[in-house]
């Protein structure tokens, strides 16, 4: 019998025979409930009973049975699972073989779960309506949002995710119809997109920990999307509240994590940790070490990038008293060619007070040149204590 | 603390586990960041060893993220739950409940926060309830957390805490565990705490996590343990058989202890 049994299992031409030939062997109500079990994401006795209504008197001992199975494992406060594996070759088993029956029993699983209070039983119900009998594509949105709002009112809205993901592992099957993916992606930009309207009024009302929790999520949603212009706007938005919480770690791991991915440079997302840069600048904290930190980040995606150039040279000798010559030679080298604000900062840093004059003449004649911020600049703190400064940008505005 | 080692070969991983945790090498690392592919036996090392510290009368506590469920609530309510029954924890509580104040309003509902009733009037579900249950349970946190963590560098106690799945985990338990968990475990502050965290997917550690984080992956099954295994399961099966399972499943411990199990349906010991 073994070595058959293994004759069988090596002819097999996927995962899923095998599977197929290895719950065979066991017992056969053991293998029926092994089946069906790994229709839900967990199960129990209760559930046992539910998918399998003719064996609803041997649940219990069932359940101790499929406890003692290698390809079961535990699932915190639910109950047990059929591992990853496993669960996705049977899955696949019941589509391509036995669809009907496959049907009836998420039908099951959808009214037993929707019976249920509580959050993760409406997402489970959602995932088994999708491949239930009575499965309507148009009647999906109108059910996710009602599921939406639940989770808006219980503030779980890292269970949206796991809605999306479990409605992809249905996709990835090729169980629904192929529009499906299309519509979910529709669903989670849309709601990415209230997330952010909500994350932001809670940056007005300066709760910067939910914002900050609320558009984490949004930024996950949109990194699911692919979406990276998305994505770099809500780090802009993000910025902002790690700033106020003082978490500036946060947006140095961020910024480690894109280094690799926007080596293609995205230029709003290099932005948005400009804006974060100038922030901690700014802080009346004092954190100037960790502005000059992410500037060096900065320059490791954008070698060419002037400004945070600038920056580093500026920092160092506010801090440090020395102007340090490699950023120095790279700010001169990517200076914009007629940028005369830019090259007044330059040389007013490095100190060619009479050069730094002369282009701040000719950036004072710019329409969009700021008298206000030229006072306030610390790029130009080096000139700004001269009658030449006062004769040029006019007189310091009052605050 | 001594351990029988599992009749499966996983004692190389146990034996790190175990000396990070004796703190034998005081390398001063007390996060394992245990990372490997799905099927090879993570969860199943996990388990493994957090019964062998309940035998051995150590706390611990394990915390599976499976589901994305869990918030940080549910996290904390486990370990003080696991925690609760040791002596030197009493400390914990004792800050845990005289930390945080009962809500000075009118009396309709209850909100539950650890074996304490807080007693609100206020409309169930209402957003204000939400609010004051959360900052409720991050001062909770923080006042918990405070008192393991200083009874663990006082060396008045040790604790292992066991997270799993950690994939799965919702960005609000990663930032959680990394404010008040992780962030916690420097070398300067611990005394005897491990802190296993196993999944797929674990961003390798950086800055002055570095210094206290230990990374491992499984070790491939050696033939030999596999036979011995195989045999306690099913003592009638060839050798033959047991190597040609082997030969093509070796790299999927899962898969292997599967056919095992079902060669021999009424003797089941899982392993993968």
């Amino acid at each position: 019998m073994p070595d058959n049994f293994l004759e069988q299992l090596l002819a097999a031409k996927s995962a899923e025979e095998e599977t197929k030939i290895l719950l065979k062997m066991l017992p056969v109500n053991i293998s029926r409930a092994a089946w069906a079990v790994a229709i839900p994401h967990w199960f129990n006795a209760e559930i046992i009973a539910i998918l399998l209504p003719d064996m609803a008197a041997q649940a219990e001992d069932l359940y101790v049975q499929l406890q003692r199975q290698s390809f079961v494992e535990p699932f915190q406060d639910r109950g047990h699972n059929i591992h990853e594996l496993t669960r996705k070759r049977i899955l696949n088993l019941w589509w391509h073989e036995r669809r009907p029956e496959y049907r009836r029993i998420s039908e099951s699983a959808h009214s037993f779960f929707s019976s249920k209070e509580g959050d993760i039983h409406a997402i489970e119900a959602a995932y088994h309506y999708l491949v239930s009998m009575t499965f309507d594509p148009e009647d999906t949105i109108s059910r996710w949002n009602r599921i939406a709002s639940q989770l808006k009112t219980s503030r779980q809205y890292a269970l949206v995710h796991t809605l999306i993901q479990n409605t992809r592992e249905h996709i990835s099957g090729g169980r629904v119809p192929a529009n499906m993916e299309g519509l979910v992606s529709q669903w989670e930009r849309s709601f990415a997109k209230e997330l952010v309207s909500i994350g932001k009024q809670h940056q007005k009302k300066e709760d910067w920990t939910s914002a900050t929790e609320i558009l984490d999520h949004a930024q996950k949603l949109y990194a699911d999307l692919h979406d990276e212009k998305a994505q770099a706007n809500i780090l802009i938005k993000l910025g902002g509240s790690y700033f106020q919480k003082e978490l500036s770690d946060r947006i140095f791991r961020e910024l480690e994590q894109h280094k690799a991915a926007i080596a293609d440079l995205n230029r709003t997302t290099v932005d948005s940790y400009r804006s974060q840069a100038n922030l901690l600048r700014f802080s009346p904290s004092g954190r100037m070490r960790e502005a000059l930190s992410l500037r060096m980040g900065i320059i490791e995606i954008d070698p060419e990038d002037f400004d945070s150039h600038l920056a580093i040279v500026s920092m160092t000798k506010e801090l440090d008293g020395n102007v340090p010559s490699i950023y120095m030679d790279k700010a001169r080298q990517y200076v914009r060619e007629g940028d005369w604000y830019a090259l007044t900062c330059l040389e007013s840093v490095c100190e060619n007070f009479d050069l730094a004059f002369e282009h701040l003449k000719r950036a004072a004649q710019d329409e969009n040149f700021d008298p206000a911020w030229a006072w306030k600049d610390p790029d130009l703190q080096w000139i700004r204590d001269t009658p030449h400064f006062l004769e040029i940008v006019g007189p310091k505005p009052e605050e | 603390m001594t351990y029988q080692h599992p009749i499966v070969d996983r004692a190389t991983e146990l034996d790190i586990f175990e000396a990070m945790f004796a703190r034998s090498e005081d390398r001063g690392e007390s996060i394992l960041l245990l990372k490997d592919g799905s099927g090879q036996g993570k969860s199943k090392l996990i388990q493994l060893y957090e019964k062998h510290c309940r035998e051995n009368h150590v706390p611990v506590s394990r915390v599976d993220f499976k589901g994305g469920a869990l918030n940080p609530s549910d996290v904390l309510r486990t370990i003080e739950m696991d925690f609760r029954p040791f002596s030197n924890l009493q400390r914990c509580n004792e800050i845990l409940y005289s930390t945080v104040p009962a809500p000075s309003i009118q009396i309709t509902d209850n909100i539950s926060l650890g074996s304490a009733q807080y007693n609100v009037q206020i409309e169930p579900m209402n957003e204000w309830i939400l609010e004051t249950q959360r900052i409720l349970w991050e001062m909770s946190t923080q006042a918990m957390l405070d008192a393991l963590f200083a009874s663990t560098s006082a060396g008045q106690e040790n604790f292992v805490i066991l997270f799993d799945t950690y994939e799965q985990a919702s960005e609000e338990i990663k930032r959680w565990l990394s404010k008040h968990i992780l962030r916690m475990s420097t070398p300067q502050r611990i005394g005897s705490l491990l802190i296993v965290v196993a999944g797929k997917d674990i961003p390798p550690p950086t800055g002055e996590w570095e210094s206290c984080c230990k990374t491992i992956h499984l070790q491939p099954l050696q033939l030999e343990h596999w036979k011995e295994y195989a045999r306690q399961l099913a003592d009638d099966i060839s050798e033959e058989l047991i190597e040609r399972v082997y030969a093509r499943y070796r790299h999927s411990p899962l898969d292997m202890a599967t056919i095992i199990n079902s060669l021999s349906p009424l003797e089941k010991t899982s392993y993968a």
